[in-house]
């Protein structure tokens, strides 16, 4: 492989970096990250929406000091969308400037030129110059379709994609994968079995009290603390069909901050319950709950 | 299933890491060979019998229940100097029947099968016949085109619709810049996804076997399809059923899925649907509900999640073995109850009879727009997604 390459810093050394992004991963995670970067294998992130997925690419762009290229899937993405597409109008343009002064055939070359391409996410991704490979995001996989699915094990297999006026281009070194899901379908085998697995869970009380005293500087101990319970007991609520993630709990404590408020009361609660349930009807009836008792509940514990 | 260029991983993966720490030891095997959450509690039963040395068949058999165990592979004795990533084998844990990579070391471990559905009961599929099966694959095609009205998002060529810029561009070189023939393109008209969830408890038992066949054609016949069981738990069937052969299906299935003999609980199954796999119920979803209605259940948690479930979902399709006698009328109180939330109520034999289908659909579902039956068999065919140039005018 030409040029140097940076050595991935081991497990502990990369939770180091990771903090100081304000990133908080636990040992298995970091064990995960660790394989998955040395390994050069894109990792599949899965879990909750909400739960820091597309977070950790990022950040982890940040930690490798290395650009982030990112590719939203949808169903209906295509070519135009993954990889490449004519810049049309200019195309246009120039050719009807060329009108008369040359044949088509001489402007053919200059009207599929490379200052007419519009590189899209995996293009760019393939020819990116840089000190440190790309970390190529590749996010919400399973919004896609399963053709778009089969396209993607071929790109993950080689790094070089088409264009036929122009060629192929390859990838010098391969960029660092990440590939999310929410899981709202099955992801196919092939995919699976190429990449490194991480499971990403809603956090526990503690460490999701870490990330509010990480991600909402200046906000009291005793808040935070409350918060983080209450989340905890409206998780547990049957009745919400949609488990608030952790965006909605650094969300919350982030509104009650701007409030002014030190604790939560009942009145807090219903005015900034909107950060977290998102439903009307969900929130009318936690409304009607009885949200003193649950209140009292957490500031008792 | 484990293969073997995730043990190749795996392998590599251990090198890395100090194999004398457990957890280290743990997340890297875990990361490189299971790719599923499903199967990480089973991973870890395996994992904690492996690593406290409990190479005895019959110590881990008894450990986990329903296990079925079976010499996979060898492990070298532990010890903290690390081997070549050739010289060591690892333990792999199979989804379905057993496969041993060979090894050489000190040791044997047992491996575990483990099926996550206890078993309970066994049903056997005796005499399942072939002869249905073309009818209601057709009968499935049939349905999912019917469905399929909503436009997509995708764009495909067409003779009408919006001007296709790129396609006319293209074809234009052919005529020297000038562009002399448009290309159109226009919404493509999306498939539905198919959510079928069926009851297997006792009542249904007569119709196990015409059950079996429908729930393997569904799996396997309309893409993008989930197919559920339930009578007291919901249980995915994409992995018994999907990518076999019927017959294999059927053999993992009278394995694995226990059924109840006690009446249908609709209301809570639909209520799990509600809670675990919300994300399948999109306003592209149709959920088809297989069941005859005799509810044993609380009829209001019925009613509740059903009418839920309808806010959410495209329509509603319940199918009752019963219907299919001309006699038939919605009686059971759980019939009763849903009907008014069903977009159509019909008989098992709409999907292998094509003139009750005409006759159940006839009046109420739209018929589908005359070029998108076309549209329905490019995407089909097309082979993987579009990294082919665009074919010349």
């Amino acid at each position: 492989m030409p040029g140097r390459r940076q050595s991935t810093p081991d497990p502990r050394e990369l939770g180091r970096l990771l903090e100081n992004s304000s990133y908080i991963a636990d040992p298995s995670m970091l064990t995960t990250l660790y394989i998955a970067l040395t390994l050069k294998r894109p990792l599949l992130v899965e879990g909750e929406p909400g739960c820091g997925k597309t977070e950790l690419a990022k950040v982890l762009s940040d930690v490798l000091s290395t650009d982030l290229i990112r590719l939203q899937c949808y169903e209906g993405l295509d070519v135009n969308s993954t990889i490449y597409e004519w810049d049309y109008l200019r195309q246009l343009l120039k050719i009807k400037m060329e009108e008369g002064r040359s044949s088509s055939r001489e402007i053919e070359p200059e009207i599929f030129s490379r200052r007419f391409l519009l590189k899209r996410p995996l293009l760019k991704a393939v020819t990116h110059r840089g000190k440190n490979p790309p970390v190529l995001l590749i996010d919400e996989v399973d919004r896609a379709d399963e053709e778009f699915e089969g396209f993607l094990l071929e790109f993950l297999g080689e790094f070089q994609v088409t264009v036929p006026e122009l060629g192929t281009f390859r990838a010098r070194r391969p960029p660092v994968v990440v590939i999310t899901s929410n899981r709202t379908r099955e992801l196919g085998d092939g995919l699976r079995r190429r990449c490194i697995y991480l499971r990403v869970d809603l956090p526990s009380v503690e460490k999701e009290l870490m990330i509010v005293r990480m991600k909402v500087p200046g906000i009291r101990e005793k808040l935070a603390k409350e918060v983080v319970h209450m989340m905890e007991k409206l998780r547990k609520m049957e009745m919400l069909t949609k488990k608030p993630g952790v965006a909605e709990t650094i969300d919350w404590a982030s509104a009650l901050l701007a409030l002014g408020r030190e604790e939560l009361d009942r009145q807090s609660v219903e005015e900034t319950l909107g950060c977290v349930v998102k439903t009307s009807d969900e929130l009318q009836q936690l409304q009607l709950q009885d949200l003193d008792a649950v209140i009292a509940e957490v500031k008792a514990s | 299933m484990v293969t073997p260029a995730e043990t190749i991983d795996a392998a590599r993966a251990l090198s890395l890491c100090d194999i004398s720490d457990r957890r280290e030891f743990h997340d890297s095997l875990r990361a490189t060979l299971i790719k599923r959450p499903d199967d990480y509690p089973t991973f870890d039963r395996v994992f904690d019998a492996f690593w406290e040395g409990r190479a005895d068949e019959g110590d881990i058999s008894s450990s986990i229940p329903g296990v079925t165990s079976q010499v996979v592979g060898r492990v070298p004795e532990a010890s903290s100097d690390k081997k070549e990533p050739s010289e060591r084998s690892l333990p792999s844990k199979r989804y379905g029947s057993a496969e041993a990579p060979s090894g050489e070391a000190a040791r044997k471990s047992a491996l575990a099968i483990y099926s996550p559905v206890e078993r309970l009961g066994t049903k056997k599929f005796t005499n399942l016949s072939m002869a249905d099966v073309p009818e209601i694959r057709r009968g499935f095609k049939r349905l999912a085109r019917r469905l399929a009205t909503r436009p997509g998002r995708r764009m495909v060529r067409s003779r009408k619709g919006r001007i296709d810029l790129a396609s006319t561009m293209r074809a234009s070189l052919n005529t020297g810049g000038e562009l002399v023939r448009p290309r159109r393109m226009e919404r493509a008209i999306s498939r539905p996804r198919l959510v079928v969830l069926c009851d297997i408890s006792g009542s249904m038992d007569a119709h196990t076997a015409s059950l079996l066949k429908i729930l393997y054609l569904a799996q396997n016949t309309v893409p993008q399809t989930k197919v559920f069981t339930f009578s007291t738990r919901l249980t995915l069937m994409e992995p018994y059923l999907r990518g076999r052969s019927l017959w294999r299906a059927a053999d993992v299935v009278s394995k694995h899925i226990q059924t109840w003999s006690s009446g249908t609980r609709i209301g809570p199954a639909l209520g799990r649907l509600l809670q675990e796999y919300s994300a399948l119920l999109r306003s592209d979803t149709v959920l088809i509900v297989i069941s005859d209605g005799w509810e044993v259940g609380d009829l209001e948690t019925l009613e509740v999640n059903l009418a839920r479930i309808r806010k959410r979902v495209s329509r509603i399709i319940w199918l009752n073995p019963l219907a299919d006698s001309p006699s038939f009328r919605p009686m059971a109180l759980g019939m009763k109850t849903a009907l008014p939330h069903l977009d159509m109520l019909a008989g098992l034999r709409i999907l292998s009879n094509r003139r009750e289908f005409e006759r159940a659909l006839g009046k109420e579902l739209n018929p589908i727009p005359p070029n998108a039956r076309s549209v329905w068999r490019g995407r089909t065919s097309r082979s993987p997604h579009g990294i082919r140039p665009q074919p010349a005018a």
